[in-house]
């Protein structure tokens, strides 16, 4: 009797690596060069887009390594042993519940910028609501399924943002990136969390590590899914600041978008990039959201290990909906922006600090048991 | 029973998926504002304080390029209000279609605004804000009425704004290049700079001009002026952009027409005290020789070296006239001097970049000494001159 591959729940290292760049490239791709042009300088932003990067690319790594540790053990074992199951069980709640503010702050934005730029009629909370029936139906089938969606778009993302970048170039004006290194010290600091920010999601790892069949690959493909982001972030911030300049790149609300609305493929013939892009862009949108909301289920099956995965589904679906319902305008957005960004970043941040730590002390599981 | 509880299901959801209708867009239904006039308002009895005119395309009315549709595709409309975008919104009441900005991609301004203080910084905002218009918007000052440029009857374009947007485009002498546009203007404003936008003349009914540069001062924030004829092609010897520009020399008596093929300037601060900054601009430039009528043997090193300090005189003379009239005249930076301080002494520039062209206008009080080295790169394929 032969199953067919991906029937099963298991995944490999290459799928860690595609579904990484698919979380962490999310809503705050459209923002982030306008914040870190208002802490830094000229140019000077891609230092701290690269020192954001290696701090995420390190938690990154702590938690595959960590994880690797326990190959095959889901977080909920490995948490239990290294610190008890009673903080194990918090913990998982904790992880769910920032993936349920994760989706729906998701669904929230997508309302919002496609109120903005796409649908000027249409109610939010009808885009809303299409966006997220389409998260529910990807979320309630298999979990392979939802990593071969990200193998399926996660190319496509990087694909589209370098023609982006690519066309861009004749918009680029060098003086704009000088002088280099004028920034305080301040400025550095401030920049690079702002920038570390913009990587949060390398949470999930700690759960879908334990799916893989190869773990003692995950720490090394995820730390290339993770640099590949720096990569594109970095194309991404210089590219902008030298087509707008630093002044107004702090000014724009989404830079990105605007870089996509200011390209023109020469020609005439396809003058109009940003329709590619608002499709790609809201795939983005689609995988992060989709792995947020597979993450909270996936912790709840933990501690409520009889409920089944659809029932867990139609109980939360409706709780995200309505929390995603709740910024009525943009002040209240961007402070749910704030809040998730440290949120997803400083829990398992914290977790994974808190684990080494443990597993210091208490060593690894026996194996076999 | 399950499929039918199913089937309901699925005609619940449905009617919330199909959200297409509310914003149905209809083409034909549609009319694409290709470019704006603003000018003065001029019944002053009310607070209106802007004429906003729309130049107005319907595209079905364009036909095919094969198959031409006869008369104007055109129309403008005008209004006068307090801000463009409600004024824009009281155009629309004269408007049987629905107006569509995805699509603007000029924005006229006549000199009268743009002179009067403070008017010109404040129309920009609504451009920059709106989600569909985009920062490729080229900007112009225009010299009468900016309404009666979108009139113009073009005979080989049929739209004005087409007619208006190649001839910004195409670089055919010096003085067209760079136009300039929405998202460079946005740089300047926010960073207090001034900065110079292309000056459109109305010559005829169907004929316009690109008379030169307008120049805007960012305190206080209005036109100061416009350079016009060959200065404002000449400002391009300094800026380092007056490639094919045309220079004629004098050699013993006899005219002698070169023109730019190469052209490279170079900044260099020489004294960094704020009150007596003192900069050298290294001009150097590889011409050839287009005409001349005289009976110098061209392969002679001497006569060649007539011709380059003939040429570089020349250039000096013509870039030591455009400081003059910038530097000295209008007390205005648009040749780029701030961006070459902030590139390279950023330091210095930190300190007086709230003085610079304005207020104890460093700018004015530096000196600026001019260096000229030129080249004949070529004579093209006659030896001798012909006479």
């Amino acid at each position: 009797m032969s199953k067919s591959h991906f029937a099963d729940d298991r995944i490999q290292s290459l799928d860690i690596m595609v579904a990484l760049p698919s979380i962490v490239i999310g809503v705050g791709i459209l923002s982030f060069p306008s914040t870190l042009a208002q802490s830094t300088k000229f140019a000077d932003g891609w230092v701290v887009v690269i020192l954001g990067g290696l701090i995420s690319i390190f938690f990154t790594w702590a938690v595959t390594k960590l994880g690797a540790k326990f190959p095959h053990q889901s977080f909920y074992s490995y948490a239990s042993h290294l610190v008890s199951k009673p903080v194990a069980s918090i913990i998982i709640l904790l992880f769910s519940l920032n993936g349920i503010f994760l989706t729906a702050f998701e669904v929230s934005m997508i309302g919002f910028i496609s109120h903005q730029y796409l649908f000027e009629q249409t109610p939010r909370e009808v885009v809303s609501i299409a966006f997220f029936l389409a998260v529910i139906y990807a979320v309630a089938g298999s979990r392979s399924g939802i990593f071969r969606i990200n193998l399926l778009f996660s190319p496509l993302i990087f694909l589209i943002s370098f023609i982006l970048i690519f066309f861009s170039i004749n918009f680029m004006d060098v003086d704009h990136l000088l002088p280099l290194f004028k920034t305080g010290m301040d400025g550095y600091v401030e920049g690079t969390i702002q920038s570390a920010l913009s990587y949060s999601g390398f949470g999930v790892l700690f759960f879908y590590i334990a799916f893989v069949c190869d773990p003692e690959k995950v720490p090394k493909r995820a730390v290339a899914g993770m640099s590949s982001v720096v990569c594109l972030y970095l194309f991404i911030y210089l590219t902008c600041i030298a087509v707008f300049g630093h002044a107004p790149t702090g000014e724009i609300r989404w830079p990105f978008i605007e870089l996509a609305q200011s390209v023109e493929i020469p020609g005439g013939f396809f003058e109009r990039i940003e329709a590619v892009f608002f499709t790609i862009w809201i795939t983005a949108i689609f995988t992060t959201a989709m792995i947020g909301f597979d993450i909270t289920i996936l912790a709840l099956q933990m501690i409520f290990p009889k409920r089944d995965k659809i029932v867990l589904i139609f109980i939360l679906a409706p709780i995200i909906f309505f929390i995603s319902l709740l910024p009525k305008n943009y002040m209240e957005n961007h402070y749910f922006d704030i809040f998730i960004g440290y949120v997803s970043w400083l829990l398992p941040m914290i977790v994974v600090i808190l684990f080494w730590i443990m597993y210091r002390i208490k060593g690894g599981l026996e194996n076999g048991k | 029973m399950e499929s039918r509880c199913r089937f309901a299901f699925l005609c619940s959801i449905i009617p919330f998926i199909l959200t297409g209708c509310w914003d149905e867009v209809e083409i034909d239904k549609q009319v694409f504002i290709a470019a704006v006039a603003i000018d003065l308002a001029e019944d002053s009895d009310e607070e209106a304080l802007v004429e906003v005119t729309e130049h107005l395309i319907v595209p079905s009315a364009l036909g095919s390029v094969t198959n031409p549709r006869p008369g104007k595709a055109y129309h403008n409309l005008s209004s006068t209000g307090k801000t463009i975008y409600e004024t824009a919104k009281a155009i629309s009441r004269q408007e049987s279609r629905k107006a569509n900005v995805e699509h603007l991609g000029l924005v006229l301004i006549s000199r009268e605004f743009a002179e009067t203080e403070g008017m010109l910084k404040n129309i920009f905002d609504v451009f920059i804000r709106e989600q569909y218009m985009r920062r490729g918007i080229l900007v112009v000052i225009t010299e009468g009425k900016a309404k009666e440029v979108l009139h113009i009857d073009a005979e080989h374009v049929s739209l004005p704004s087409v007619y208006i947007v190649d001839m910004l485009e195409n670089d055919q002498t010096t003085m067209t290049k760079d136009p300039v546009k929405l998202g460079d203007i946005h740089e300047k404003l926010l960073t207090n700079r001034s900065y110079s936008l292309p000056y459109l003349s109305v010559v005829t009914e169907k004929i316009l001009k690109y008379d030169g540069v307008a120049v805007i001062a960012e305190k206080p924030s209005r036109m100061v002026g416009a350079l016009t004829g060959d200065i404002s092609e000449d400002r391009h010897f300094i800026s380092g952009k007056a490639r094919q520009s045309v220079v004629t020399i004098q050699v013993e008596g006899n005219p002698a027409t070169l023109e730019i093929n190469e052209l490279r300037s170079r900044y260099v601060l020489l004294n960094e005290n704020p009150d007596a900054l003192h900069f050298r601009v290294d001009i150097e430039l590889d011409a050839l020789i287009k005409e001349y009528v005289g009976q110098l043997d061209l392969y002679d090193e001497e006569n060649m070296k007539i011709f380059t300090e003939a040429l570089e005189n020349e250039v000096h003379k013509r870039a030591v006239r455009v400081l003059e009239e910038v530097k000295d005249g209008m007390q205005v930076d648009i040749l780029k001097f701030d961006d070459f301080l902030r590139i390279h002494h950023n330091e210095l520039w930190e300190e007086i970049k709230n003085d610079w062209d304005y207020g104890e206008n460093y700018f004015a009080d530096s000196d600026i000494t001019i260096v000229v080295e030129a080249n004949i790169e070529s004579p093209g394929t006659s030896l001798k001159g012909n006479q």
